[in-house]
C-alpha cells in the first residue's frame, strides 16, 4: 500500500470517525428536541382540553363535548381520546378505540412512554365539582415522529456520506500538498542517483521538518557534486600528466632508440674506419721505412755523415710513427673487447728475464743499471705471452724514460695466498705525486701534462697496460714517492697447483 | 754456384713490391711478382716457385682464396706461404688462410728474410 493512500485512509478515517460521533450527537439531539417538543405541545394540548372538557361537564353540555372530543380525535397527532371518572369508569371514549381502552388504568398520571413505541398515553386530570374527579386520556400517535427522526437520520447519513467523500477528496488533496516535497525530493535523488550530481530539491520552506530534509539533501548533493568533480578533476589531471610522461617517455624511448641504433652504426663504422686506418697508414709506412732503411744501410751507395743523420732522424720518426699507429689500434682493439688473448702456459720468469735483457743495451747506455730478481717458486702461468711482454717491456721503458741515475729492478713474487704472480717494476727516478697516481691508467693521459711528458709517447701504454692485465683477469696498480721513484705492479692470476710447490 | 730460390710476390701496391723485391734479389733471391689474384694463380703454375709472399688484400681473387686454393692444390701443396698484410688483425687473418706463416707491414727486413730462410730450409 502505498503511502499516500495510507495518508488518505489515515485522515478519512480520523474525519469520517469524528464525523460520525458528530452525526450521533445530533441525531440524539433532535431526538431528545423532538420528544421535549411533543411533550410539551401534548401537556399543552392536554390541559387546555381538561379545562374545556371540565366546562362542558359543568355545563352539562354534551353535544359541545363530544364536538370538542370529534375536534381533538380528528387531529393527526391523536389517536385516541377518552374520559374516564376516578373509579377508572370510561364516560366517553373515541368508538374506534373503545374496547382497547377499556383496561387501560387512569390513575397513572405519568408519562406512558415507552421507546420505539408508536403511541403515547397522557391523562389528564380535572374537576367537575369538588368531589368528582375526572380524567382525560389520550393518546398521541408518534409515527410522525419517528418518520421525522427517520427523515433526519438519513439526511444525516446522506449528509455523511457526501462529507466523507468530500473529506477523501480533500485528503487525496493534502496528501498530495503533503507529500509533493517528498515526491520532488525522491526524484531529485533518484537523478542524483542516476549520476546528475548538479540536481537539487525545490524547497517552498526550509524551516520544517521536511524542508530541513530537503536542506541536507542538498547539502548532501552540493557535497557529492563537488567531491565527484573534485576526483574527476584531479582524474583528468592525473590522465593528462600520465599521457604527457608518456609521451615524454615515448619520445624518450625513440630518442634512445635512435641513439643506440647511432651509437651501434658509429661502433661499426669505427672498427671498420680503424681498419681501413690501419691497413692505409701502414701501407705507406712500409714503404717509407723500408725506403729509409734501404738507402741507410748502404744497399744503394755510401753515405756521408749529414746524410746519415737525417735519415736516421727520419728513420727514428717512423718508428715513432709506428709506435702511435699500434698503440691507437691496440687500445681501440682492446676497448672495444675484440683483442684476442692466446693463452698458453708460460714460464713467466723466463719472458721476464728475455724482456730485461732485450732493454739492457738502452739502460747502460743511459747510465743506470738495472736488476732481476725472480721467485724460483713460479710455475706456469697461463697467459698470451706476446701481450705480457708487450707490458713489461711498456713498463720497463717508462722506468728507464723517468730515471735519469740509479737503479731498476724487475722482480716476481709468487703470492700464495692470494694464488697470483706479482710483477714489480721499480725505479729510482722522479717519481710521481700523490694526486697523479689515479690518472696514471687513464687513456691518453700523461700524468702532470708537461710534467712527466715524454717525447714520442701516446699516452696510451699504461691505458693498455692495464686491458691487458685485466683481460688476463689481473690487477695493476703504482705507488710512488715523489722525487724517490715509483713502483708499477701487476698481478697475475695462478690456477695450477704446481705453483704452490715451493 | 747454387740455384737461386725462386720467390713469387704478389702485392696490389707497386711501392711495396718495389722496395720487397729490391731487398729479396739484395738477399740473392729470384724474384717474380703478381699484383691481382688471377695473375697470382697463373705465375704460381708457370713460374713454379720455392715460396710465396702473398698479401690478403688484392684485386680479383682475394689473397685468403689465393691462399686456400693454392694449398688444395697438389702441385702448390708444398710451397711455403707467407702472408704480408697491412691489417691490424693480421694474425688471426693468417690462421683463417691455411698459411705458413704471416708477417705485418710495416716489417722489419731482417725478420721477414729469417721467416723465409726458415721455410726454404724446412722443405729441403
Amino acid at each position: 500500500m502505498s503511502y499516500r493512500l495510507k495518508l488518505i485512509l489515515a485522515i478519512s478515517a480520523v474525519s469520517i470517525a469524528g464525523l460520525s460521533l458528530f452525526i450521533f450527537n445530533r441525531i440524539n439531539l433532535i431526538r431528545n428536541i423532538l420528544d421535549e417538543r411533543i411533550h410539551r405541545r401534548m401537556d399543552s394540548m392536554g390541559k387546555i382540553l381538561a379545562e374545556e372538557i371540565a366546562d362542558h361537564f359543568r355545563d352539562n353540555d354534551m353535544l359541545q363535548l363530544k364536538v370538542s372530543l370529534d375536534l381533538v380525535h380528528e387531529l393527526p397527532t391523536v389517536d385516541f381520546i377518552s374520559v374516564a371518572d376516578s373509579s377508572n369508569l370510561v364516560l366517553f371514549s373515541s368508538e374506534t378505540q373503545l374496547e382497547n381502552k377499556k383496561n387501560i388504568h387512569h390513575d397513572n398520571l405519568e408519562i406512558s412512554w415507552k421507546k420505539g413505541a408508536e403511541q403515547l398515553i397522557k391523562s389528564y386530570p380535572f374537576k367537575i365539582d369538588r368531589d368528582r374527579k375526572c380524567y382525560i386520556q389520550i393518546g398521541f400517535s408518534t409515527r410522525n415522529t419517528k418518520k421525522d427522526l427517520q427523515k433526519a437520520f438519513w439526511t444525516s447519513v446522506q449528509f455523511g456520506i457526501a462529507a466523507a467523500l468530500a473529506i477523501i477528496l480533500v485528503a487525496w488533496f493534502i496528501s498530495g500538498i503533503l507529500l509533493s516535497p517528498l515526491k520532488e525530493m525522491k526524484n531529485t535523488t533518484d537523478k542524483i542517483a542516476a549520476g546528475d550530481f548538479s540536481r537539487r530539491v525545490k524547497l517552498k520552506k526550509t524551516n520544517d521538518l521536511i524542508g530541513m530534509l530537503g536542506t541536507g539533501l542538498n547539502n548532501m548533493a552540493v557535497q557529492i557534486e563537488d567531491f565527484t568533480n573534485n576526483l574527476n578533476r584531479k582524474i583528468v589531471t592525473a590522465t593528462r600528466d600520465l599521457t604527457e610522461t608518456n609521451r615524454q617517455l615515448l619520445e624518450k624511448t625513440e630518442l634512445l632508440e635512435a641513439s643506440n641504433k647511432k651509437l651501434l652504426e658509429l661502433a661499426t663504422i669505427k672498427s671498420k674506419f680503424l681498419s681501413m686506418v690501419s691497413h692505409e697508414l701502414r701501407t705507406p709506412l712500409t714503404v717509407i721505412k723500408e725506403g729509409i732503411n734501404i738507402v741507410l744501410d748502404g744497399s744503394t751507395g755510401a753515405l756521408n755523415e749529414d746524410q746519415k743523420d737525417f735519415l736516421s732522424t727520419a728513420q727514428k720518426n717512423v718508428d715513432r710513427l709506428h709506435r702511435l699507429i699500434n698503440d691507437v689500434l691496440d687500445f681501440s682493439k682492446l676497448e672495444s673487447g675484440k683483442m684476442q688473448y692466446n693463452m698458453e702456459d708460460m714460464d713467466i720468469n723466463k719472458l721476464i728475464e728475455e724482456t730485461a735483457v732485450s732493454q739492457k743495451i738502452v739502460i747502460s747506455n743511459k747510465g743506470i743499471s738495472l736488476k732481476v730478481e725472480l721467485d724460483d717458486s713460479i710455475g706456469k702461468v697461463k697467459i698470451d705471452a706476446d701481450k705480457i711482454v708487450q707490458v713489461i717491456n711498456n713498463l720497463i721503458s717508462n722506468a728507464i724514460n723517468f730515471t735519469l741515475t740509479g737503479l731498476i729492478t724487475v722482480k716476481s713474487v709468487l703470492n700464495r695466498e692470494k694464488k697470483e704472480v706479482e710483477i714489480h717494476v721499480i725505479d729510482t727516478g722522479v717519481g710521481i705525486k700523490k694526486e697523479d697516481l689515479p690518472k696514471l691508467f687513464a687513456t691518453f693521459q700523461q700524468v702532470g701534462e708537461d710534467r712527466y711528458r715524454k717525447p714520442g709517447s701516446t699516452g696510451l701504454g699504461l691505458a693498455i697496460c692495464r686491458e691487458i692485465i685485466l683481460g688476463h683477469g689481473g690487477r695493476i696498480w703504482a705507488g710512488s714517492e715523489h722525487g724517490k721513484g715509483s713502483e708499477f705492479v701487476f698481478t697475475l692470476p695462478v690456477f695450477s697447483k704446481n705453483n704452490n710447490a715451493g | 754456384m747454387q740455384v737461386k730460390k725462386h720467390i713469387l710476390i704478389i702485392e696490389d701496391e707497386q711501392d711495396i713490391i718495389k722496395i720487397a723485391a729490391f731487398r729479396f734479389r739484395q738477399a740473392g733471391y729470384e724474384v717474380s711478382t703478381a699484383s691481382d689474384g688471377e695473375t697470382a694463380l697463373e705465375l704460381a703454375g708457370s713460374k713454379n716457385p720455392d715460396l710465396i709472399i702473398l698479401d690478403l688484400n688484392i684485386p680479383k681473387i682475394t689473397g685468403k682464396n689465393v691462399c686456400l686454393r693454392l694449398k688444395k692444390d697438389k702441385r702448390f701443396e708444398n710451397i711455403p706461404i707467407i702472408i704480408m698484410t697491412a691489417s691490424h688483425n693480421a694474425e688471426v687473418m693468417y690462421r683463417e688462410t691455411g698459411a705458413d706463416d704471416y708477417i705485418q707491414k710495416p716489417y722489419e727486413i731482417q725478420e721477414l728474410l729469417a721467416k723465409v730462410q726458415r721455410l726454404l730450409q724446412k722443405i729441403k
